[in-house]
């Protein structure tokens, strides 16, 4: 279909032939994990299940289009040397997360929450993926916030800090 | 060199990859690196939020999944430019081309839509840390989008005059990789704001 003697001869030239039905193809497959995704997201699924299947979904898409609409399948090497390097430093910045997951219950937010007379714990189950914990936490934070900053010239927890 | 089309020019490299498509690989490489600093910072500023809404219940899935799929027809059309141009076929790459810069605009037709009416409910990139991971992430990459529609617009321009230039057909694939490249983005930035 597109393998008119042009084609050939660009692709000799580090032009990558283009092939249309194969563009077609990866068309309707985008198009259907595109419905796949929204589809899964109204069953509402717990966090780490609807993040590691987005971001499949995603990954699988984005493979897509790099290999077959950017040609990146079959590019010269020193592409995927930059894009090897490139992937080395996206995961590193990725990572930096894993700092703040790494220093146990927040420690910075949870000081914050008990100045305010927030129950110890309660910031921490806001953050929980589970929806009926977090819902404990905001009442908690609701219920302490109230009646602390209404007297903010007491500072008992400091007092006794010290 | 070699080549018998473009004797004078120097199109290759001795990597084998032509200079511009080089170019274009590692700018995209930096694109990657100031979308994946977001990306962090959005999980980060998540991950630490007291509370955070979920993407369905404050945005518009239905219009963001009409854009997915507007991006994602427009890279269809993107790439069928490009074998139009390796096919030397000029109408058919003006006609491909004008079908990427339409859907382009389409996507910030919706796109609009959507701010006019987070706006018109008072809601500001400074309202909460939600609306500005949203509005800076969703923002720049619309900007990338209007910088793509330049890109092309001016490839379909120059195409009247320079559509046999030896380096037109590089240029045609370097602003494809770039077009893709903003599809990608979207790609990801989907699930992730508007359906987590």
């Amino acid at each position: 279909m597109s393998q008119h003697p042009a084609a050939a001869a660009e692709a000799a030239h580090g032009h990558p032939p283009p092939n249309i039905k194969l563009y077609l193809g990866i068309f309707a497959t985008l198009l259907v994990l595109t419905c796949v995704t929204v589809l899964v997201s109204y069953w509402h699924l717990p966090p780490a299940a609807a993040i590691f299947v987005g971001l499949s979904i995603a990954s699988i898409k984005a493979g897509l289009v790099i290999a077959f609409f950017m040609h990146l399948k079959g590019e010269n090497k020193i592409v995927y040397v930059f894009l090897g390097l490139m992937l080395f430093t996206m995961i590193g910045f990725l990572l930096i997360p894993t700092d703040f997951w790494l220093l146990d219950d927040r420690t910075t937010h949870t000081v914050v929450g008990e100045a305010h007379g927030v129950p110890e714990g309660a910031v921490h189950e806001m953050n929980s993926p589970d929806a009926k914990t977090q819902k404990a936490g905001e009442d908690a934070l609701k219920h302490a916030d109230a009646p602390t900053l209404a007297v903010p010239k007491k500072k008992p927890a400091k007092g006794k800090a010290k | 060199m070699s080549s018998a089309t473009a004797p004078a020019l120097n199109t290759g490299s001795n990597s084998g990859v032509t200079h511009a498509k080089l170019g274009v690989w590692l700018f995209l490489a930096s694109e990657v690196m100031l979308f994946s600093t977001l990306f962090t910072t959005y999980i980060v500023l998540r991950t630490s939020s007291a509370s955070w809404p979920r993407g369905w219940e404050v945005l518009n899935v239905p219009l963001a999944m009409t854009n997915t799929f507007v991006l994602i027809t427009s890279s269809v059309t993107m790439v069928l430019a490009y074998a139009a141009v390796v096919e030397r076929n000029l109408a058919g790459f003006r006609k491909w081309m004008a079908a990427t810069i339409a859907l382009a605009f389409l996507f910030l037709i919706f796109k609009s839509f959507e701010y006019g009416h987070h706006f018109a409910h008072n809601e500001w990139p400074s309202t909460n840390i939600f609306n500005a991971v949203y509005f800076t992430m969703t923002g720049l990459h619309c900007i990338h989008v209007i910088g793509g529609i330049i890109v092309n617009a001016a490839l379909y321009y120059l195409a009247g005059e320079d559509f046999d230039h030896p380096l037109f057909l590089g240029r045609v694939e370097g602003a494809g990789l770039y077009w893709h490249f903003v599809d990608v983005v979207w790609i990801f930035l989907f699930p992730a704001i508007y359906l987590l």
